[in-house]
């Protein structure tokens, strides 16, 4: 009844019709933000986060679980802040893994270098004569 | 009058007291939106003064700053929530570009180690095969011949024979070396004695020059009793005016540096007896000698050459 009679005036269904499409549009980016911040995380487990980082990576997904709870609240301004910064710790995490990964390589590499040179000079001091 | 401008000041304060509320935030949010911009322009500071950040994540370092000053932005309108969650996100992105140029950087390393592996590869591989014609299979003997009538000076066509067996020997580090000196027939037996032993020394300072330790080298004073060549001749006396290097094989090298030892402080000790014994007249000779000598040299080593390319 109530509703009803709100829609009654010409001006009024205007005003509510804009608000539909202005709060479609912010739903639409706060989605669209859960679906990155979701993808990032999924992209920081496949890096192997969970294990290298695993206080990063945890903080990621808490944040997204935290921003899809406030959205499913209406608390968007909430939902799209915890959104961001899932995201971005997501992204952290996975470079700190990425980047761990890479230094743990180059310091095998220069270990197996030293070994090498070791083994290399080692074998030639050797040679029979 | 009196009483509308009564009434202005009124609402004029009341205005102010509102105007005041609303424009000085508590003090715990003053203290939160400060410390959480101080800390993103620390972070972005930090990773802007890292110089792989520049040359790799700029791009991320500006996306921080950005959110920085979307955070200052923020807190001009006293909104704390978007101060710190900006300043959370330029924070982050600071770190983030700090951590992508880390990345970058362990890459370069690796690179760069790759290709050191494969320079020490290929290093060792170069010294393997050169090893070959390096590598001294057992004893190694090259004679030197050519010393002038009576010098000690040594022939310069043995010059590039000494720099080859010095680098010989610098490979081939653990291998002791023998120095004989030897002349021709001609004069007398303790003469011809201590002029070995110059040549040999010779020899020796030759080598040291070229790198070898003196330590590994002993000298051997043979003077005229084991010619090469027949001393009838001129040719054959320029071959028997010759210094040895002998470098003995592994087996016998290490037996022999033991009993060298014993035998070669006899003999250089021995020889230099004899070489004070005969120096006073001899070095006179000597050196008026050598400096004809080394005119005779030249001619004789032009010869030499000249004869062997005869043969």
């Amino acid at each position: 009844m109530m509703r009803a009679h709100l829609f009654h005036h010409p001006s009024r269904m205007l005003a509510a019709g804009c608000l539909l499409v202005l709060s479609g549009c912010a739903n639409e980016a706060l989605h669209n933000q859960l679906a990155s911040s979701r993808e990032a995380v999924d992209q920081a487990k496949i890096a192997g986060a969970a294990e290298t980082v695993p206080a990063d990576f945890d903080l990621a997904v808490d944040k997204l679980n935290r921003a899809n709870a406030a959205a499913d609240h209406r608390r968007k301004d909430d939902a799209m802040r915890l959104a961001q910064q899932a995201q971005i710790d997501a992204d952290l995490a996975r470079a700190r893994t990425d980047s761990a990964q890479s230094r743990f390589a180059a310091a095998e590499m220069a270990k197996s270098n030293q070994v090498l040179r070791d083994a290399l000079s080692h074998a030639n001091q050797n040679q029979p004569r | 009058m009196k009483h509308v401008i009564r009434w202005s000041t009124g609402v004029l304060a009341a205005g102010m007291v509102a105007a005041g509320c609303s424009t000085a935030p508590p003090a715990g949010n003053v203290a939160a939106a400060n410390t959480a911009i101080g800390n993103a322009g620390q972070a972005i500071d930090q990773a802007a003064a890292d110089p792989h950040v520049a040359k790799y994540a700029n791009s991320e370092l500006e996306r921080a700053t950005d959110s920085l000053g979307k955070a200052k932005a923020a807190w001009s309108k006293h909104d704390l929530a978007a101060t710190t969650h900006q300043a959370y996100m330029a924070q982050h992105r600071a770190a983030l570009a700090q951590e992508l140029a880390n990345e970058r950087a362990a890459h370069d390393a690796i690179a760069v180690a790759a290709t050191n592996r494969d320079h020490a590869v290929a290093m060792a591989m170069a010294e393997r095969h050169a090893q070959p014609t390096v590598a001294i299979p057992g004893q190694m003997q090259e004679a030197l011949p050519g010393f002038a009538f009576g010098t000690a000076k040594l022939p310069a066509k043995a010059k590039p024979a000494i720099a080859a067996l010095a680098s010989t020997l610098k490979e081939n580090p653990g291998r002791p070396v023998v120095i004989e000196g030897h002349t021709d027939s001609v004069g007398s037996p303790e003469y011809n004695h201590a002029l070995a032993m110059k040549r040999a020394e010779a020899v020796r300072a030759a080598l040291v020059r070229s790198g070898v330790e003196s330590s590994r080298i002993t000298l051997r004073a043979e003077g005229e009793h084991n010619p090469v060549a027949s001393n009838d001749t001129k040719a054959g006396r320029s071959e028997n005016r010759r210094a040895e290097v002998i470098i003995p094989s592994m087996e016998a090298g290490t037996t022999a540096v033991g009993s060298s030892e014993g035998s070669t402080s006899a003999t250089s000790s021995g020889g230099q007896n004899e070489q004070k014994g005969e120096q006073r007249g001899d070095q006179q000779n000597d050196q008026r000698g050598d400096k004809q000598g080394d005119r005779q040299d030249q001619q004789q080593d032009e010869q030499g050459v000249d004869d062997r390319h005869r043969e």
